[in-house]
């Protein structure tokens, strides 16, 4: 008799577990309509002036641990400069925060302001808010060179605002310099391979033994960073449309077949690891390397931190063309409070944040007159950096902020197939091109 | 019938018990099952509605080279599974004749299961680096040429082979080991005294009474390794030039990286008819012997 009472209450147990647990659920969709609601609200009330709420969807961005020092600071500022108005946060992983963006348009329950890297995709797709009103009368506007503006465009019209744009630049190694006798840093591609035919005829050796190589690159198929080769040399990823990748031009074939040359003449290894390339210029086994501010909390710290000097990415034949990259922020369309979304960037993009930027997080600045401040001419990276940034043009990249993944895969393969596997730079890139547009076509 | 006599005689319990399970596969195991079947028939994007048209995501996949070639790539492992599963037989037989430290030998073997895979793919990744890895250390160490496993589609695949296997072992060793546990000792003392080799013993006693678990294990192994996308992810993210690129990253690619959901639904019910058959013909080649 007790064990069929225990038997029972087991069951009745059980069947309270699984009702709770749907209660739980039920629970959740109820607070999360509630949340809704409450958005809802704060949308409507957004033309009252009075008890806004600003929504703003930041990323988790790991190498500058000090942002959310930023933006708390700017929250508390911009809240006392604006009684009644609330901001309020949401921080996602920068790598997921697309495919969140993607569920929130779903649910019609889209946040103000958000870093979104994928202008250009999101734009053509009519889900962001048109800023041209308010940028095009920004006093900041000029300050941004055509690339930074590039970044911000669709169409002709403003959609975004660019912030702490940064690109890639040279590391070198002045003591492997000097042991090879190379006597000046490349600037142009010519340059750079003299450079490096001289280090690699050195034959240097590391103290243990190890071959010394005269370049190191982050990730051979690294879609953004090996833009660098294309824009050098003259080269567009997509008609200015958008409607057409146009990767099987004379001016890629000429930038890839470079890039190429770098691997074939044995200065660089085709490795598709970031970790392993980077621990080769951190051990002294590679003379150069090519990356962005991000990585100097990393060169800093290493073993031959006291003998790294850099310098901007080598020119190619038709000029510079290092990739810009950076953050962008928009605001999705159905905002109520785009006006004050303005505001709030432009706040955000503005002398005291940027010195904040430069201060605390051992990041680079968007404006030119930053760059003019003392903290930033004394600082090597933060200048080269803008050096960088002020002379990248307005180009279109695979990855953001034209950000279509099956194309970035494809052109990833296209990468490996030249640079890894060494196939014919002209044939692959034919090849590839006319997937990359079937792909496009039908999406 | 009353329910008051339907509690009576207990018919309730064991429906009730058995109840909260039900319900949880089927919402969770076979209507996610209907609705990828729906799904692979639309046009699906994760995001707005789901349009119907027909079979174009079969045709798209059916003649998209990648994924007869992730097909490929995935058998390669499926054929390294016999490897891994010998290797574990043999480890499961040598800890049975142990006498002392059984246990600890057992628990060391199955360390290859409780690390993660994403820690075992690290490692490994750590030990094939192309310049700086100990694997390429050894090789120069003896004369050999340094391997760049990451520039070749083979040498790669082989890498992530190795990675799999490896991580097999522990699992597999347990379940033949468990196998080895339950066979009757007599037969071994009897064979013994018969003069029989260890040999001799293995292939007359020890093999065909471990068929079932043999079969099991397989069929398993053989799963597993179809599945494989973890080691892959993270050793070579399917390079180079989607050269190790297996059907379990096709599909998450198509469906979480390009949002081809629809796409991804019909290669994951392709997939699943794929490792239906291998099952069967392992099933069937395994019960006629």
């Amino acid at each position: 008799m007790l064990k069929k009472y225990a038997a029972m209450l087991l069951v009745l147990s059980m069947i309270v577990a699984l009702v709770a647990g749907c209660g739980s659920t039920a629970a959740t969709t109820a607070s999360g309509a509630a949340a809704t609601d409450t958005s809802a609200s704060s949308k409507e009330s957004a033309s009252q002036a009075n008890n806004v709420v600003l929504r703003v969807e930041i990323g988790n961005e790991d190498y500058t641990s000090q942002l959310p020092g930023l933006f708390q600071t700017l929250k508390a500022d911009f809240e006392k400069e604006n009684p009644g108005v609330t901001i309020e946060y949401t921080a996602i992983p920068f790598d997921e925060i697309k495919n969140k963006q993607l569920v929130e348009l779903q649910s019609g329950d889209v946040p103000d302001v958000a870093y979104c890297n994928w202008v250009k995709d999101f734009a053509s797709n009519g889900y962001l808010e048109d800023l041209t009103p308010y940028i095009s009368k920004w006093d900041k506007l000029s300050e941004l060179s055509a690339g930074q503006q590039g970044r911000m465009q669709y169409d002709n019209k403003f959609y975004a605002y660019t912030w702490r744009n940064n690109s890639i630049m040279l590391y070198y190694n002045k003591d492997i310099f000097a042991q090879a006798g190379v006597t000046a840093a490349p600037t142009t591609w010519e340059e750079w391979t003299a450079a490096c035919q001289k280090i690699k005829d050195a034959n240097l050796k590391t103290k243990d033994g190890k071959q010394i190589y005269a370049f190191a690159w982050p990730q051979i198929d690294a879609v953004w960073n090996d833009s660098a080769f294309l824009f050098a040399a003259g080269a567009k990823e997509f008609s200015d449309d958008l409607t057409k990748v146009t990767l099987d031009s004379p001016e890629a074939i000429t930038g890839m077949k470079y890039f190429q040359s770098m691997v074939k003449n044995g200065y660089m290894l085709a490795d598709t690891d970031y970790s392993t390339n980077q621990s080769l210029f951190t051990n002294g086994q590679a003379a150069m390397w090519s990356s962005g501010d991000w990585d100097w909390p990393t060169l800093s710290k290493s073993a031959v931190k006291d003998s790294i000097d850099m310098v901007m990415l080598p020119k190619g034949p038709k000029g510079y063309g290092a990739p810009l990259g950076g953050v962008d922020l928009v605001v999705f369309k159905g905002s109520k409070n785009v006006e004050l979304a303005n505001k709030f960037l432009q706040t955000l993009i503005s002398q005291k944040y940027e010195l904040y930027l430069m201060e605390n997080c051992s990041s680079v600045p968007t404006l030119k007159s930053s760059y003019d401040l003392p903290i930033a001419k004394e600082n090597k990276v933060v200048s080269t950096i803008g050096q960088t940034v002020r002379e990248a043009a307005q180009f279109v990249y695979m990855e953001n902020p034209w950000m279509k993944p099956e194309l970035n895969t494809e052109w990833k393969t296209t990468l490996s197939r030249i640079l890894v596997k060494g196939e014919d730079v002209e044939t692959v890139l034919k090849e590839e091109n006319a997937k990359m547009n079937d792909m496009l076509a039908n999406k | 019938m009353t329910s008051k006599s339907i509690t009576k005689k207990g018919y309730m319990i064991p429906y009730t018990l058995v109840l909260p399970a039900v319900i949880f596969y089927l919402l969770f195991w076979v209507l996610p099952l209907f609705k990828s079947f729906y799904y692979s028939f639309t046009d699906w994007k994760i995001i707005g509605t789901a349009n119907l048209i027909g079979f174009k995501n079969y045709i798209k996949i059916l003649t998209d080279p990648y994924f007869w070639k992730s097909v490929l790539h995935s058998l390669e492992v499926v054929a390294a599974a016999p490897i891994g599963l010998t290797i574990s037989y043999f480890v499961a037989i040598g800890i049975n004749s142990i006498t002392r430290g059984k246990s600890t030998i057992k628990a060391l073997y199955f360390v290859t299961t409780l690390v993660s895979v994403v820690v075992t793919a690290v490692i490994f990744k750590f030990l094939f680096a192309s310049e700086n890895g100990i694997i390429n250390y050894f090789l120069e160490s003896i004369g050999l040429d340094r391997i760049q496993w990451f520039n070749n589609d083979k040498w790669a695949m082989l890498m992530i082979v190795l990675t799999c296997v490896w991580k097999g072992i522990g699992w597999n060793a347990v379940l033949f080991l468990s196998g080895l546990q339950s066979i009757d000792m007599q037969l071994y003392e009897s064979a013994y005294l018969e003069g029989a080799s260890a040999f001799t013993i293995i292939r007359k006693i020890t093999t065909p009474l471990m068929k079932p678990t043999i079969l099991f294990t397989s069929v398993m192994a053989v799963i597993s390794a179809l599945q494989t996308f973890a080691q892959v992810n993270i050793i070579t993210g399917g390079g180079p030039a989607r050269g190790t690129e297996t059907v379990v990253m096709y599909i998450y690619d198509n469906a979480f990286k390009y949002r081809y959901a629809g796409v991804a639904c019909a290669a994951s019910v392709i997939f699943a008819i794929i490792i239906f058959v291998i099952s069967n013909m392992q099933f069937k080649l395994l019960e006629k012997e």
